[in-house]
């Protein structure tokens, strides 16, 4: 596995981290 | 090789690197709305009740009743698309971090209530929850954030190496006994048999030095015997 795909990979673990951070206070703040 | 991946479809990595977002994605929405939701009810008092043929003293903070049990199972269903998502050789494995992410998020709220209580003061109960999970949640992480394991969690583990042409595999030496002649192959590999014949030699006659020492063989035997050696190796 080349450095490149590993680095796309944890920069895609990042923006999943954020999206999910940002999408469930989303929810919550629609769902309370 | 497909997008960096060895033995791997281009479409099976696309595929792979989705379901690992997504659990990862899946995993902190549901982690978010858990923790806001647990702040909700500790906010009434710390517990609550909906739905049921009693009267409720205390009802549930809106959405509660249904966000903690489906962003548990949500976590759940969160770790199998990561286990689909993760690659064999490499790549970041997540899922190790999620006990820890889960114990120290719900950890902060039992001790951010547990110092300043809804109702004043400060909560012993949630100061020991508070304590212990945050215990359990760090305690892996004194482990995760070694270089190594940080490495191979975040990284992957390492099925190759930069310097790997620098030490080719070499098959260890066959030894030969003294009563088959080798034949020197003509293989790169092959060990040279002479001094394994060599080292054969001078155990034999260690092993006849120490005999003598020993008494178990007089001079003339030893004298016999070491001729004997050195007779086959000179003739070998």
């Amino acid at each position: 596995m080349t450095s490149t795909i590993r680095v796309v990979l944890l920069a895609l673990q990042v923006v999943a981290i954020a999206l999910g951070l940002w999408l469930g206070n989303v929810v919550w703040n629609a769902v309370s | 090789m497909a997008l960096g991946v060895d033995s791997m479809r281009a479409g099976t990595v696309v595929r792979k690197a989705m379901f690992l977002t997504l659990g990862t994605l899946l995993f902190i929405l549901c982690l978010t709305m858990l923790y806001q939701s647990m702040r909700a009810v500790m906010d009434v008092g710390g517990s609550c009740a909906s739905g049921g043929p009693y009267a409720i003293s205390r009802p549930c903070p809106k959405g509660v009743g249904w966000i903690m049990p489906v962003s548990i199972v949500g976590m759940f269903f969160a770790g199998i698309f990561t286990f689909l998502g993760v690659f064999p050789d490499g790549g970041p494995r997540p899922y190790v971090f999620s006990w820890s992410a889960l114990f120290l998020a719900l950890g902060w709220n039992f001790l951010d209530d547990g110092f300043d209580a809804p109702g004043g003061g400060t909560s012993a109960g949630w100061l020991v929850c508070g304590f212990v999970f945050v215990a359990m949640g760090g305690a892996p992480l004194l482990f995760l954030l070694t270089p190594r394991a940080a490495r191979w969690s975040l990284w992957g583990p390492d099925s190759r190496r930069a310097d790997d042409h620098l030490h080719p595999y070499r098959p260890p030496p066959v030894r030969t006994s003294k009563a088959e002649p080798t034949t020197p192959t003509p293989s790169a590999t092959s060990t040279p048999a002479l001094p394994s014949q060599r080292a054969d030699v001078v155990e034999r006659l260690a092993t006849l030095a120490d005999l003598r020492e020993r008494g178990m063989l007089d001079d003339d035997e030893y004298e016999r015997a070491k001729a004997a050696v050195l007779g086959e190796e000179t003739s070998s």
